[in-house]
């Protein structure tokens, strides 16, 4: 009888086990003598893996154009219509027309036939761009946000441990300085949910959706909340997650729709908004290939006028295990941020590339997720939600907050500055196989302290 | 240590006492010649400085060594010339306006001093002989460089420290004794200087310069001077500077030979 009651047992616990793989919403206690610790699961998005970006390269429809500026408008219409083409709209300052190709005419040839014209000065598909991650929610701590602070602790509920010290160096960094509110990161993305909690009075304003064309960037997809919150939740306020910048503003930008996609159109657009709307720093979780040879020449534009305001841009590598995607690729303007794990090793499917200038911590990254996913309730107090994510997305957010700390510090210093300062401070951490910039993790995994904390000099050289 | 400076004034009254009973204001009678002093110099002193306007403090700390050259114009003025090298302690100075901060705890920077000393008698009570002093010392770092530690390129930090002194205030000597002749001054003194931080690693380039301000700027100086002979005399002061919240100190020994 009692054999029988402990083989039951043992089945029962055995059923649990396996059980955990399952999408149901359970709960945990954890280190009761500290905090209460909830575990939250919702359904997976992307089965759980990096999101990679999409077979479909550029639009079927859309072409990027910028006429030379010697040309009226009279008669740049005269050109557009001469292709049979459509204003959809125009960039202004960049002066770049997007331009509807009709059906029977291809993108190809059209834009084949433009860079023939000589009163076009450039060209360029629409491209698509993608997110480079998906959060895989659940509930989450400070602690288990091992990125900023690692001391080899479980990351997760179960999760994997780290290496002790395998992190940006946050706390001590934080002493430095803790951001300021005068720097705006712009979150170019799928937009921010408003009402979670993590980002109440954390937003300078609406932002703007590029993809419906109002002023709601409203997130209905859940990357650009987990982004957001990476680089500058809020934080110190007894819940959640910390963010890498405790006292920074986001500007939401949508320029990515619901399915996790948008067109590079509507990148330049976001960029340029962020550059005339007072950002300080340009996060760009997304990314989109380019064959050798292709180039989106507004794109480069749009980050050079940004960067001649002095904003820095943080693009993600990607996760194809692949060539650095773009904007990330376009080396004068913007850091190409690869990941990095818990144990400072580079997950397989980062991107590489000469372009990567620094890594950061993008797996088994716990950050927010939007409300309106389904939520746990516990003693009737409905729990904000929270999730693990993989991708460089994670780590691009990560250095946007660490660009707004020394841009708090430092106002003074040139973009090119600040990302010579993220550079030279990283930590190689894959010294043993890859001495000095590697195509990996470029300088190393980012390391706050000692960028931001004063390094002590002492003896005679 | 104000109990040491009041046993030592109280003693300073004490012994001039007797004499300044018969007190009587003397002109100082001026003999013709010029005396030459050639000696050796020494002074170390922390001080008190402020810096990013006053919102951070941290010691200067120097040690000079000197050859000081008196000449003693008439019986009742003196000018000293002095020329030498120091070495200055400027740990603990924060530069935030690099690329990178930088905390400097490096410990002593060369640099040459120059200085020019001026004391002159107005009039003797008795055994007291009241007059003004004054002195100001400039001294001009030498560059130094230290690499960077802790980056993954290699980068290096110059710096410069230059500052200068000026006190003066009036002095009472006693002349009571014949070989020993204690001294108290009380001066305004004031220093200040700055210090240039040039760093480059790479292309990243950056210097910022820190402006140093003393944060006390009164000088209680008991001092003394030993005539061993005719010809060779030496001379000890205590510099007691105190500020809000703290006292600094300085020593200075003056070993010199008169022809």
């Amino acid at each position: 009888m009692r054999k029988s009651k402990i083989f039951l047992f043992i089945s029962i616990l055995f059923v649990f086990f396996f059980s955990s793989s399952f999408d149901y919403p359970r709960f945990r206690k954890q280190k009761p003598a500290r905090a209460r610790m909830f575990r939250h699961e919702i359904p997976l998005i992307n089965n759980g893996q990096p999101f990679k970006a999409g077979e479909r390269r550029y639009a079927s429809d859309r072409i990027l154009v910028k006429f030379k500026p010697t040309l009226s408008t009279q008669t740049i219409d005269t050109t557009i219509n001469a292709y049979q083409a459509r204003t959809i709209k125009r960039i202004p300052v960049l002066d770049v027309y997007v331009l509807d190709v009709p059906a029977y005419s291809s993108v190809e040839e059209t834009v084949h036939a433009l860079r023939l014209n000589p009163d076009v000065a450039h060209v360029s598909f629409d491209y698509i761009i993608s997110i480079t991650a998906v959060p895989k929610p659940t509930d989450n701590f400070f602690n288990w946000q091992y990125y900023l602070y690692n001391e080899g602790q479980e990351i997760g509920f179960p999760g994997p441990q780290g290496t002790n010290r395998a992190d940006i160096r946050a706390l001590e960094a934080w002493e430095e300085t803790k951001g300021n509110e005068q720097v705006v990161i712009a979150v170019i993305d799928t937009g921010v949910d408003f009402d979670h909690p993590e980002l109440l009075d954390k937003t300078t304003s609406r932002g703007y959706d590029f993809v419906n064309d109002d002023n709601d960037a409203a997130d209905d997809h859940g990357h650009g909340t987990f982004v957001a919150g990476l680089a500058a939740a809020n934080t110190n306020n007894r819940e959640g997650i910390a963010g890498v910048s405790w006292d920074s503003k986001i500007l939401p930008l949508k320029a990515v729709d619901s399915d996790g996609s948008g067109y590079v159109s509507w990148l330049v657009e976001a960029i340029q908004y962020a550059a005339d709307n007072g950002a300080g720093v340009i996060s760009m979780s997304l990314g989109f290939p380019l064959e050798p040879g292709e180039e989106v020449p507004s794109l480069e534009a749009a980050l050079e006028y940004a960067n001649g305001k002095d904003i820095v841009a943080v693009a993600s590598a990607g996760n194809e295990g692949l060539s650095v995607l773009y904007p990330a690729a376009y080396d004068d303007y913007c850091i190409a941020v690869a990941a990095t794990d818990y144990n400072d090793s580079r997950p397989t499917w980062s991107n590489y590339g000469p372009e990567v200038d620094v890594a950061a911590p993008g797996a088994k990254i716990v950050s927010l997720v939007p409300t309106w996913l389904p939520g746990l309730i516990w003693n009737d107090i409905t729990l904000p939600p929270y999730g693990f994510g993989d991708g460089t997305s994670a780590s691009a957010a990560i250095v946007s907050g660490f660009v707004s700390l020394i841009k708090a510090i430092k106002p003074w210093l040139s973009p090119d500055e600040i990302m010579d300062v993220i550079r030279y401070s990283a930590d190689d951490v894959n010294a043993n196989e890859y001495q000095g910039k590697d195509e990996f993790i470029g300088y190393g995994r980012i390391n706050m302290e000692k960028a931001l904390i004063p390094i002590t000099i002492t003896g005679s050289k | 240590m104000k109990k040491h400076i009041t046993i030592f004034l109280a003693a300073l009254f004490l012994l001039s006492l007797p004499k300044i009973s018969n007190a009587q204001v003397e002109e100082i009678s001026f003999s013709n010649g010029l005396r030459i002093s050639p000696g050796a110099y020494f002074e170390y002193f922390s001080r008190e400085v402020t810096w990013d306007e006053k919102q951070f403090a941290s010691k200067l700390k120097s040690t000079i060594i000197a050859l000081n050259m008196e000449f003693q114009i008439n019986e009742g003025l003196s000018i000293s010339a002095l020329a030498g090298y120091a070495l200055s302690n400027h740990d603990f100075l924060i530069f935030r306006q690099l690329p990178f901060s930088i905390e400097l705890d490096a410990g002593n920077i060369g640099g040459y001093i120059l200085g020019v000393e001026l004391r002159k008698s107005l009039f003797h009570m008795n055994v007291l002989e009241f007059g003004l002093y004054g002195q100001f010392i400039y001294q001009l770092g030498k560059d130094k460089n230290w690499d960077i530690p802790g980056l993954n390129v290699t980068g290096t930090v110059t710096g410069k420290p230059t500052w200068m002194r000026a006190s003066a205030g009036p002095h009472i000597k006693f002349t009571g004794f014949d070989y020993f002749s204690p001294y108290l001054s009380v001066c305004y003194n004031n220093l200040w200087g700055k210090f240039e931080m040039k760093q480059k690693i790479q292309t990243l380039e950056g210097t910022e310069e820190k402006e140093l301000k003393s944060k006390g700027l009164v000088d209680i100086t008991l001092g003394s001077i030993l005539t061993l002979s005719n010809n060779f005399f030496l001379k000890a002061e205590v510099h007691l500077l105190p500020y809000d919240n703290g006292m600094d100190l300085g020593f200075v020994a003056i070993a010199s030979f008169s022809f």
